[in-house]
């Protein structure tokens, strides 16, 4: 039989059953201290609580506090002050107690006076089972932890990504500059031989030469949307934007892609406006939009095709349409022409040479003229490029 | 009388190249490695036309520059920087150090020799 006596009036037994009506049994736990400070009554759940295996053969009532709690030893002055009501409570925060079973629970401890009026009755020994929140608070920190490693890595990493990307930046400027000094020296002994020759040798040869030269311009225009594509990249992409005629642009364009449409054996025709078409732009940038554009409509036209530039005016801007009788692109294509890197089915499997950084580049540079670029495309039909760049009145009016 | 340009640029095949250009244009043509012998070829013997590689180990392109409009002698001969850089801060670089033009690599041949007929008329008329 259990030695503890619960009179029903006892404030111990008021306490366990407030803490019952709030659903707290589980967690909080009483007992009476002595003025001796010894403990004397305590609820049905305090050996539960504070994980005392031996419960009803080895009580705790008539013990001293600090025989079973040693975490009080040393504070009976503080207690003493209590009881005489100069301290309104003392608490002692996570101690904590392995459980029989292994599990670690973590207890805290408050002491009050029992009753204000009458200091001889002693004090009141609240136990808390503060476990769950403690682990909480645990995992809490190790979660702080982690993250605050997680976040460590990450800036590393992006040290890392920076570095990177400088060096990308390095090896590209580096090849680009290695990969264009060769290049010169090809393309200009093959328009010094064929200058030479013509006239001496077949005409064929003189194609060839002809050949080396284009794709050596190939070549180095690919070098070009490397840097670019970098640039951009780096967000360094820059303009330099004065009053340009349109039709100035689109001529240079098309008179440098003029042989190249030669070679590939199509017809290339223009219809340009009459009158100057100022926008307010970089001639150069424009220019190499439309030899890209006008490069595309050349390699993706079959033999004896036909590509046609116009140059015109239309809603207050330049339009340049580049139109060709190619084989023209689905939807889908369609869908992702603009992508970088991207290239289409057909383009990857035939033999048209392509890094799929031009047309990236094409709509970086004609958004960074405030334009865009509109695309129709058939299937077996054909595929037409309109480029739409504000003209100076219109961009200075706004 | 004939024009003499001096040609530097560390790649033999591109000095080679541009020889070959401009004498094939009636240029008498002398050639220099990099930028410490360029300068000991244009103090022996002033030019009236130099055409400069920017990117060379020791004495570069714009140490050339610098030295010559830094030299009373050669303040007023004419330059031309050709280069490979992809950088557009590397021309405006050339030009602010005093590069008369910048030609970018690859150029055409005619591209090239009518800057360089430009470049010495301009300087002939001042």
């Amino acid at each position: 039989m259990s030695t503890r006596v619960e009179l029903d009036n006892s404030p111990i037994l008021l306490a366990a059953r407030v803490a019952r009506a709030f659903g707290n049994a589980h967690r909080l736990a009483y007992a009476q201290i002595t003025p001796e400070l010894t403990i004397a009554n305590v609820s049905t759940n305090f050996h539960a609580i504070i994980s005392n295996p031996a419960n009803a053969d080895d009580p705790v009532e008539g013990r001293r506090l600090d025989d079973i709690f040693y975490e009080f030893s040393g504070t009976e002055d503080t207690l003493d002050m209590i009881m005489q009501g100069g301290l309104p409570f003392f608490r002692l925060e996570d101690v904590n107690r392995v459980r029989p079973d292994g599990e670690t629970v973590y207890l805290m401890f408050q002491i009050s006076p029992l009753s204000d009026a009458q200091p001889e009755a002693g004090l009141l020994l609240i136990v808390e089972d503060v476990t769950e929140p403690a682990i909480m608070r645990q995992s809490l920190t190790q979660e702080r932890n982690e993250l605050r490693l997680v976040r460590n890595r990450l800036k590393a990493a992006n040290t890392d990504l920076g570095r990177l990307n400088r060096l990308k930046s390095f090896i590209v400027t580096m090849a680009a500059h290695d990969l264009r000094s060769p290049l010169t020296t090809i393309r200009s002994y093959a328009d010094i031989l064929a200058e030479d020759l013509k006239g001496q040798v077949e005409n064929d040869y003189i194609e060839f030469l002809m050949t080396i030269r284009s794709q050596s311009d190939r070549l180095s225009r690919l070098i070009t949307d490397l840097l670019d594509l970098d640039m951009i990249e780096q967000g360094g992409l820059s303009l330099k934007p004065e009053p340009t005629d349109m039709r100035d642009v689109v001529q240079e364009a098309y008179d440098l892609m003029a042989p190249n449409a030669v070679l590939h054996r199509l017809t290339l025709t223009n219809e340009f406006a009459t009158e100057p078409v100022i926008v307010n732009g970089d001639g150069q940038r424009i220019s190499q939009v439309l030899v890209n554009l006008i490069s595309n409509a050349i390699k993706y036209t079959p033999e004896g095709g036909r590509v046609h530039v116009t140059l015109g005016e239309k809603d207050g801007h330049a339009v340049t349409t580049i139109i060709d009788t190619g084989n023209g692109m689905t939807e889908q294509q369609l869908h992702k022409l603009f992508q970088v890197y991207y290239r289409t089915e057909e383009a990857r499997e035939s033999s048209i040479v392509g890094s799929g950084l031009g047309l990236f580049i094409v709509k970086t540079l004609v958004e960074a003229h405030k334009g865009y670029i509109k695309v129709n495309s058939k299937r077996g039909e054909g595929t037409r490029f309109a480029v739409y760049i504000p003209l100076a009145s219109e961009s200075e009016a706004t | 009388m004939t024009n003499k340009i001096l040609v530097v640029d560390d790649d033999l095949v591109v000095r080679r190249l541009l020889k070959v250009i401009l004498e094939a244009d009636g240029y008498d043509v002398t050639t220099a490695k990099d930028g410490a012998e360029a300068l000991d070829k244009m103090r022996e013997s002033r030019p009236d036309l130099v055409c400069c590689d920017l990117m060379m180990p020791e004495i570069d392109g714009f140490g050339v520059i610098e030295a010559m409009r830094n030299d009373d002698n050669l303040k007023a001969v004419p330059l031309i920087a050709i280069t490979a850089a992809g950088r557009n801060s590397y021309i405006e670089r050339a030009l602010e150090l005093g590069a008369n033009e910048c030609v970018l690599k690859p150029f055409a041949k005619n591209q090239l020799l009518s800057i360089v007929s430009d470049v010495l008329h301009e300087a002939q008329l001042t």
